[in-house]
């Protein structure tokens, strides 16, 4: 019961928690997940605009250098200048655009014809085209002695659509170097340029400058590799992954750098890129975890608040249940709680009267029972006493009358004695004595004066022993008297003609003796107060044999019970331990 | 470097100072050399003769933009022979101007270049002189030829970088009458003075009175054309781990005191 009712505080807590903190947190979870939707979204789309940008701005700075290597090319084919005179524009041009190393304008035969160069020009024609853009080709790239990233552009000249000989640059990509190192998204996001086949050509995380002067191939990069099975044209790529042996997983963006084919890929840790979401995500579970268990704890509290009048009436019933009837409980609600605890304590003061009275009552009942009884018990003998003492005094009484009325007085001194013995065992109970006691020999050392008393009442007391011996421990003087007070009510019970029976088993390691008569029975409510004191079916007695034979029974060792019958009679059975001691002992 | 097979770059360019500076795994240590780039001229030859020449050709030179345009910034502009890191320069000395004035006639004269390094600051000296009427014709020599030229003095100018500091003593060596690297032939008494007055300075006051002599007679009757006061950048692995370097030291010089950063092996990357 007591776990019960707590759980019905925590069913309140529950409850509570359920109704106000469900749609909490269903409205958290679903607000993490458009969170992290929408801050991918975002961090994809705002790096893939930084790589878009980036590689328009690559692209329009090699643009505008092949358009500045044909514009160069148009001045020095078709304004017949001297070799001289195209000397010394190829030097201004390299003067005035810092990124052209070297630039030299070479016959169809790749002959020299003029150069940048103070001494001998360190270019030749090319002898095969990778790439074009804007009409000029662009070789790959490659990191020159002093660490700088260079490429030749070579447009081919033309002239009356003849060609006409190379004009080809050495140019310095350091630009897109410093283009490539701006990018800096976040801490830890960086941005790399990747040719065609997966050379690496920039890249802006300082530490990783080493690969492009190594000339590493990253083909197998997960966006290179989605790039390179992408048809030309294909949108803005993104993905993650994690690259590199240890590599921690990034997120990867990649826009084409048109119409080279290199892509700007811009990578930065998936940890920091979703740093805020997850910021975010945290502070909401916090909340919401905090929010719960605010919640939850109120609840507990109210529940515990709600419940606690039902505790408090609980735990006074429950005292008034085990008899402690001046428990009462102090509910101050304001509520019906407090109706409902006024109500018990009022019940409960109640009780405490109506117990009051019926002790009253009681005891008036057994003080007038006991003076009936005595009055009832002690009067015959009392009048018997009477009548022989004053036929003792009379001369005329023969010998044989005297012995009569003598023995009349013994035996009525007799009864007055038990009588005597009766109210004083149960005022104070006799120790009892064990010994090992032959139970058939106990039984016949009082059935032959019970079966006189039997025949006066008309009732016929039989035995019916069980055909071993059957030993007990026990007091044999106590025992007769159970036997004598069981007997003899069961003749008191029985109408004459009727049969009173004594037998005697043996079931398993104990040993039982049955007193059973055909009498009136008793009353199924009477039958659970026989054995209390001063209670009786009788019209005469103190009811107080039952209630002695059952202590001396218990005080044996043994236990007594009763079936009975209205109209059929009534049976009592008394159960003792066997002893298990050898049965020649009983003898004595 | 940045490949990982060297630990130490000697001579970083100034066009990759910038670059490698970037990077995480070297540390970029740049001093001013007592090192001027000039162009040397043979004052036996003809053009060369004429004192108000060659201080036209100085006023001809936009130092500021050979600093930025040639050096990306690291160098400064020599505008006398004086270094100006020397304690006993002073700034309120006469010194180059540029000033270009286009000459009445035009002349021209060959230039030998050494150390391809220079090629950019020659293309660029070359039309700054042009703009005043120069025609200063380019040509690469090897070093030893170069040398072998210039002692033979057949030459007619010669851009390099010379010692001229960190004291006077390359001052003298070089532009006392009698000086023993004096290839250009130069005399002028003024700055012979000069020079011995620094050589027998008694006290710091003699010295720079010597030192504010020379400059000024310099100033007047240029030996060559003064362009820029170069820097030295070593570059040096984050593998070791040197001490702190005083303002314009060569870090070579604490070379004994540097130490492993760490026991591994030189990194791939």
């Amino acid at each position: 019961m007591r776990a019960r009712i707590r759980h019905i505080a925590a069913r309140f807590a529950l409850l509570l928690a359920a109704a106000a903190v469900a749609p909490l947190l269903l409205y958290g979870a679903v607000s993490l997940l458009s969170l992290q939707r929408a801050t991918r979204d975002s961090v994809v789309a705002g790096n893939l605009n930084v790589a878009t940008r980036a590689a328009e701005e690559i692209r329009r700075y090699l643009t505008t250098t092949a358009q500045l290597l044909k514009a160069l090319g148009a001045d020095l084919q078709e304004t017949g200048l001297e070799p001289w005179q195209q000397e010394r524009i190829l030097k201004n041009y390299v003067l005035r655009f810092r990124e052209f190393r070297e630039i030299t304008l070479f016959d169809e035969a790749g002959r020299v014809l003029a150069t940048s160069r103070i001494g001998s020009p360190a270019l030749q024609i090319p002898t095969t085209v990778s790439s074009t853009i804007d009409g000029v080709s662009v070789s790959s790239l490659k990191v020159d002695d002093d660490l700088l990233p260079t490429a030749t552009f070579d447009l081919h000249l033309t002239r009356l659509a003849r060609p006409s000989g190379w004009l080809t640059a050495e140019f310095s990509l350091e630009e897109m170097w410093r283009t490539v190192d701006r990018i800096r998204i976040g801490e830890h996001g960086f941005a790399l340029v990747v040719a065609p086949g997966g050379d690496l050509i920039a890249h802006g995380d300082p530490d990783k400058k080493a690969l492009v002067a190594l000339s590493r191939n990253i083909a197998d990069h997960p966006l290179v590799r989605e790039l390179a099975s992408a048809p030309p044209g294909a949108p803005p790529a993104f993905r993650e992954y994690a690259y590199g042996e240890g590599g921690a997983p990034e997120l990867g963006v990649a826009a084409r750098v048109e119409p080279l084919g290199w892509s700007v890929i811009v990578e930065q840790p998936t940890a920091e890129a979703y740093a805020a979401a997850t910021r975010l995500e945290r502070q909401l579970v916090v909340v919401i975890g905090a929010a719960l268990l605010v919640m939850i704890t109120i609840g507990y509290l109210f529940g515990r608040s709600f419940i606690g009048p039902i505790l408090a009436l609980k735990r006074a019933t429950q005292a008034v249940a085990a008899g402690r009837l001046e428990a009462r409980v102090d509910i101050r609600t304001g509520d019906e709680f407090s109706d409902l605890g006024e109500a018990f304590n009022t019940m409960a003061a109640r009780l405490v009267e109506l117990q009051e009275n019926v002790k009253r009552q009681e005891r008036q009942a057994v003080i007038g029972r006991m003076v009936a009884g005595l009055v009832h018990d002690l009067a015959h003998p009392i009048q018997n006493l009477g009548n022989s003492a004053r036929l003792m005094a009379r001369d005329d009484m023969d010998e044989e009358t005297r012995r009569s009325v003598r023995a009349t007085i013994e035996r009525e001194l007799e009864i007055l004695k038990r009588f005597m013995d009766d109210l004083r065992h149960v005022v104070k109970p006799r120790p009892v004595e064990r010994f090992p006691v032959d139970v058939h020999r106990s039984l016949d050392d009082v059935m032959e004066g019970l079966r006189v008393e039997g025949e006066r009442a008309g009732v016929a007391v039989e035995t019916r022993y069980a055909p071993d011996a059957l030993v007990i421990d026990a007091d044999r003087f106590a025992l007769g008297r159970v036997y004598r007070n069981l007997v003899t009510n069961a003749i008191q019970a029985t109408q004459p003609g009727g049969r009173v029976l004594i037998s005697t088993a043996r079931t398993g390691e104990w040993v039982e003796i049955r007193v059973e008569d055909t009498g009136s029975g008793i009353a199924p409510e009477r039958l659970a107060a026989i054995f209390d004191d001063f209670v009786t079916t009788k019209r005469r007695g103190l009811g107080l044999g039952l209630a002695i034979s059952k202590r001396i029974v218990e005080q044996l060792g043994g236990t007594i019970t009763v079936e009975s019958e209205l109209g059929r009679g009534t049976a009592f059975t008394l159960r003792f331990p066997v002893r298990q001691a050898p049965a020649e002992a009983a003898a004595s | 470097m940045l490949r990982g097979r060297v630990d130490v770059l000697y001579d970083v360019s100034a066009e990759a100072l910038d670059s490698l500076a970037l990077s995480r795994n070297v540390r970029i240590f740049a001093a001013d050399r007592p090192y001027a780039h000039l162009v040397l001229l043979n004052l036996r030859k003809e053009p060369f003769k004429d004192a108000g020449f060659r201080r036209a050709l100085n006023a001809a030179i936009d130092r500021e933009s050979l600093v930025r345009d040639v050096w990306n910034g690291h160098a400064t502009p020599a505008e006398g022979p004086v270094w100006p890191k020397n304690w006993a320069y002073d700034e309120r000395l006469p010194r180059f101007i540029y000033r270009p004035q286009a000459l009445r006639q035009r002349k021209r004269f060959s230039c030998l270049v050494i150390d391809p390094s220079h090629e950019r600051l020659a293309l660029v000296v070359q039309r700054q002189v042009q703009e005043v009427g120069v025609d200063m014709q380019l040509q690469f020599v090897s070093a030893d030829r170069g040398l072998s030229l210039m002692r033979a003095g057949d030459f007619e100018a010669i851009l390099a970088d010379f010692r001229e500091g960190p004291n006077m003593v390359p001052a003298y060596l070089n532009w006392h009458s009698n000086g023993p690297n004096n290839w250009g032939h130069y005399e002028n008494e003024e700055v012979d003075r000069a020079l011995e007055e620094i050589g027998l300075a008694r006290s710091p006051e003699e010295y720079r009175r010597g030192v504010a002599a020379f400059q000024a007679a310099i100033v007047q009757d240029p030996p060559a054309v003064f362009l820029t006061w170069g820097q030295r950048a070593r570059a040096v692995s984050r593998r070791f781990v040197v001490p702190p370097v005083p303002p314009g030291t060569d870090v070579f010089t604490t070379i004994r005191f540097w130490t492993p950063a760490a026991a591994e092996p030189l990194s791939a990357n």
